[in-house]
């Protein structure tokens, strides 16, 4: 009898542990194409970035899964984060995030979605920039450009995207510590901003070292500061803002992997790992180093609370400056 | 490195086999892309990209730019034939050509279409090679206060556009206007007319509302005027197949006046391509003989806009080339192509990697003759689609709209405001406003609105900025002597009828 | 100036309406601001010349119908002489274009696609059932070779169907 009771309990436990088992092992793996959705057109910031990072996750033999890169452009980031709200539950889309969607849930008052129904899953970079001015500008260092702003409030002009980017949101944090002003001049396309500049149109402008780096190297750009946590390889004898005598918060563009809402915590899991072992992996550091992007990756924890901090951060300074926040 | 020994380099480059294989294969791909609406060249390359970075970067370059330039000679074929602009700029292409279709004439002018093309792709490569520092530095010194006065010039273009009433020619052009604001400004991040749709945070998409106002309209056209199952005048024997000589001679002011608006306008960030063709139809009605073609089939008014937008696309390689700085998607995705395999396009491009360079060039008048060759023969082929029964092609072009405003971000939304558009299309035809306006007030708005707000912002507030710069004034001369011309030729018509 | 009929008063007023709008709206945003135009400057600057214009073409066309009911002696309207029927059956691929648009967000391009072919081929072209039939099945499949397959052009795909 007691046998017979032993084995039934055996029998009974190794039931439990076989049900309990996939559960606790239980791992996402993959079934379909991942759709990587990108909120510019094809050429834009993002969708190069993605497109190149996903070349080096295959030249580092990191996956098999295929990912296909999906554009849905228009209203900075609102029509990528629809097409996130849509697939909300679903394990096998992803979103490439810049700066721009934390300040377009702020203003836009018919965003799409909020930043906390997002799923963070990974941060990847966070890209520096440089302060530039033409070559032949009597501006050499950055204190010279501030005073000159100080002396002539408004005559001196920066070039830059729309009031939300960060080119603009430098120049509140900049002007609302050393009290200077300048005028922003908004040019839809980069093209037309390196050459409102370099056509003498407008003073200096906010550039990533990526864009200005053979015009710096070509003599036609002079580089007065970066604006980065640490220095920027290859720019030896530029400053960084605050060892330039502004300490001021920096202000990263971010970039990184977000998932629709509802994305299960297993897919969450693989895809954070993934890009994990990415952000160590040689051909995807040797990318990144190329185009003098910052390697920071972020867990899916630490991404959302970097995420929310930074709206915080943006909704105070968009607020100093004048913009309608309406969250 | 002179640009003729350069050339010379360049040609020993292009002219290997694996290399002009590339430049082949480019080319009539870019073809393919240009004649469907849903595939830009942008999108094309940036699909490619990962498959060429394998490749040899000179065979590679060489294939991607020929996608890119060999889009502008597909787009005309549609507009021709359907009346479906198959990009942006071919939209103008659509007023004369298919005019000339439905006159019976569609071979005639694919074959102008082809030859407008070649020949001012020509001549914005030699442009290219020869005076690409000069003309560098003279794109540089166009900014806002620039901008603003060739959109006034453009705007003042509706003024021969107009048809036979100018009212409902400046309503269709103030209506266009309207459209393009619709959207997100751009300098304040309020958003305008969006009736709190996310969807319309963008603004409206260029190419959604050209198709639906020029190929769904024209459908719903057709079916009310009960076409019979030939669509069009099929022309007989090749003879019908080849321009006369008459409407050659008639281009002949157009092929050059296409090549060089064409080439300049490329040349400047941030002027989309549709811009070029505008203008360069335009000025070619301006000084016509016998502007009251225009819009009834002028061949020259085909042969500009088809110019044009060919040299335009050699225009976007001089900033690209000379500078580093991208015109737009397709340039954009050129340079991170360039990049990927390890060059640095900037200013020191062209001195670090001369035989890439060169090697480009000349490529790119070979692609331009081998498309010239691909294309001509394929004119009567391609006008055997006006033998596919009307049944069958009316829900093939509705179906071809709808997979390229699909494509334009991915949203049945768009395509939905492509059936909207359409219907505008429709009632705009029945109550006899003209539509080419529109299209105009919608090309034109947004960067009118821009360079004035940024010339503003550039001289604090002083409004003399735009007319006093230099540049502007000579300009905003030609616009108002464009905006008096019709009244010298009124004059003339009724002096010269009376007598 | 060429014929104006009674559809132009209509369409004056659409416009005139339209313009209204646009100035009303406008007015809701910062005119002129510190450097120069703001948000609502150009749309009332055209928003204004649409009300005027369009109270011209509304002003026009009613005195155009008064001089045309003076003068003529015919019944119809010479711009009214379109056969109904054809405008009608204009205005119903219109509508059955919309809804195939609309239904391809639950059934996917190439269903929604296929049964505008049909209705076009048999309400529209009036042809026999055996080539409305075929022509709804090829017709979408050649897209899918083409754009599909061969271009890999993404399609809508359709909630219920996945395709």
């Amino acid at each position: 009898m007691k046998h017979v009771l032993h084995k039934l309990c055996l029998l009974m436990g190794l039931a439990v542990l076989g049900t309990a088992g996939p559960v606790i092992a239980q791992t996402f793996k993959p079934s379909k194409p991942i759709e990587i959705v990108v909120h510019t057109g094809p050429g834009g910031g993002n969708d190069v970035f993605i497109r190149a990072v996903l070349a080096t996750l295959k030249k580092d033999n990191l996956t098999q899964d295929q990912f296909v890169v999906v554009n849905k452009s228009g209203g900075g980031s609102a029509n990528a984060m629809n097409y996130l709200r849509e697939k909300a539950g679903d394990s096998h889309t992803l979103g490439v995030y810049a700066s721009v969607f934390v300040s377009d849930v702020l203003v836009q008052e018919s965003a799409p979605l909020g930043l906390e129904k997002i799923t963070p899953v990974a941060g990847l970079v966070s890209e520096p920039a440089m302060v530039v001015v033409r070559s032949d500008s009597p501006y050499k260092t950055m204190a010279d450009l501030i005073a000159a702003a100080k002396a002539q409030p408004g005559k001196l002009k920066q070039s830059g995207g729309s009031v939300l980017s960060r080119d603009a949101v430098v120049r509140y944090v900049l002007m609302s510590h050393t009290r200077a002003e300048w005028s922003f001049i908004s040019f839809p396309s980069g093209g037309e901003r390196v050459s409102a500049l370099l056509g003498g149109h407008v003073d200096f402008m906010i550039i990533e070292p990526s864009e200005a780096g053979e015009m710096i190297r070509a003599g036609k750009l002079r580089p007065l500061v970066q604006i980065a946590e640490n220095k920027i390889e290859g720019f030896p004898n530029v400053p960084l803002l605050r060892e330039a005598g502004f300490p001021v918060p920096n202000v990263p563009q971010l970039r990184g992997l977000i998932g629709p809402p509802d994305m299960p915590p297993a897919a969450v899991a693989y895809y954070a790992d993934l890009f994990k072992r990415a952000s160590q992996a040689p051909a995807y550091k040797a990318y990144l180093t190329s185009k003098q992007l910052g390697n920071e990756y972020l867990a899916p924890t630490d991404l959302r609370k970097a995420l929310d901090s930074y709206q915080v951060e943006l909704r105070g300074i968009l607020k100093g400056a004048g913009l309608k926040v309406v969250r | 490195m002179s640009g003729f020994d350069g050339l010379m380099t360049g040609f020993a480059v292009a002219m290997q086999w694996q290399n002009l294989l590339w430049c082949v294969a480019g080319c009539f791909l870019g073809t393919v892309i240009g004649i469907l609406p849903g595939l830009g060249p942008a999108a094309t390359i940036a699909i490619l990209l990962p498959l060429t970075a394998a490749m040899d970067p000179t065979g590679g370059i060489i294939m991607l730019s020929g996608i890119y330039y060999g889009a502008r000679y597909g787009g005309s074929t549609t507009s021709i034939l359907l009346n479906m602009p198959g990009e942006a700029s071919s939209v103008v292409s659509c007023i004369d050509g298919y005019q000339m279709a439905k006159q019976g004439r569609a071979g005639p002018a694919l074959a102008i279409a082809a030859i407008a093309s070649f020949i001012a792709g020509t001549v914005g490569i030699i442009i290219l090679t020869f005076l690409s520092p000069v003309l560098a530095d003279v794109a540089l010194s166009f900014s806002s206060p620039e901008f603003f006065a060739m959109m006034v010039l453009g705007l003042s273009l509706v003024v021969l556009l107009a048809g036979n009433s100018m009212l409902k020619a400046a309503l269709s052009t103030l209506v266009g206007m309207w459209l393009t604001s619709i959207g997100t400004d751009l300098f304040s991040a309020d958003s305008r007319f969006t009736f709190g749709l996310s969807n319309l945070l963008g603004g409206l998409d260029f190419i959604v509302i050209a198709v639906g106002v020029y190929a769904v309209a024209e459908i719903m056209s057709g079916i009310e005027r009960g076409d019979e199952t030939k669509l069009l005048p099929i022309p007989k024997g090749l003879r019908a197949y080849l321009p006369s000589w008459d409407e050659i001679k008639a281009c002949r002011f157009a092929f050059l006046n296409g090549s060089i608006v064409g080439f300049f306008i490329g040349t400047l960030p941030g002027a989309s391509s549709s811009i070029s063709s505008f203008v360069s139809y335009g000025i070619e009605k301006a000084v016509s003989k016998r502007p009251q073609m225009f819009g009834h089939g002028a061949p020259e008014g085909l042969a500009a806009p088809e110019g044009a937008n060919n040299a335009d696309s050699s225009g976007a390689f001089l900033p690209m080339l000379t500078l580093g700085i991208p015109s737009g998607g397709a340039t954009a995705m050129l340079l991170a192509a360039l990049i990927t395999w390890g060059y640095k396009p900037g200013p020191l491009f062209i001195q670090d990697s001369p035989e890439l360079f060169w090697g480009l060039i000349a490529s790119m008048y070979i692609g331009n003759a081998i498309l010239f060759l691909m294309n001509l023969p394929l004119v009567p082929l391609f006008a055997q689609i006006l033998r596919v029964p009307i049944a069958l092609l009316f829900p093939t072009v509705l179906g071809i709209s709808v997979v390229g405003a699909y494509a334009v971000s991915g949203s049945l939304f768009d395509v939905g405001t492509l059936a909207g558009f359409g219907m505008l299309g429709y009632v705009m035809v029945k109550l006899d406003f003209p539509t080419a306006p529109l299209m105009l007030g919608f090309v034109l708005g947004d960067p009118l609105e821009r360079a004035v707000r940024q010339s503003l912002t550039m001289s604090q507030g002083d409004p003399s900025i735009l007319i006093s710069r230099p540049i502007c004034a000579v300009i905003l001369a030609l616009a108002v002597l464009i905006l008096i011309s019709p009244l010298f030729r009124r004059k003339n018509l009724r002096t010269s009828l009376s007598d | 100036m060429n014929h104006l009929n009674r559809n132009h008063v209509f369409a004056g007023l659409f416009l005139l309406a339209l313009g209204f709008f646009i100035v009303q709206q406008s007015m809701q945003w910062e005119i002129l601001g510190v450097n120069g135009p703001g948000v609502g400057f150009f749309p009332l600057a055209y928003g204004s010349l649409i009300v005027l214009l369009a109270l011209v073409l509304t002003l026009k066309s009613i005195w155009a119908q008064l001089q045309h009911k003076r003068r003529t002696l015919e019944v119809n309207d010479s711009a009214q002489t379109d056969p109904p029927a054809k405008v009608f059956a204009a205005l119903s691929v219109w509508l059955a274009f919309a809804i195939s648009i609309a239904l391809m967000k639950v059934i996917g391009f190439y269903l929604g696609f296929g049964l505008l072919v049909m209705f076009m081929t048999r309400v529209i072209f009036s042809r026999e059932s055996r080539f409305v039939v075929l022509s709804g099945l090829l017709v979408p499949a050649g897209f899918f070779v083409v754009f599909g397959l061969l271009l890999k052009v993404q399609l809508p795909v359709g909630v219920w169907t996945g395709v």
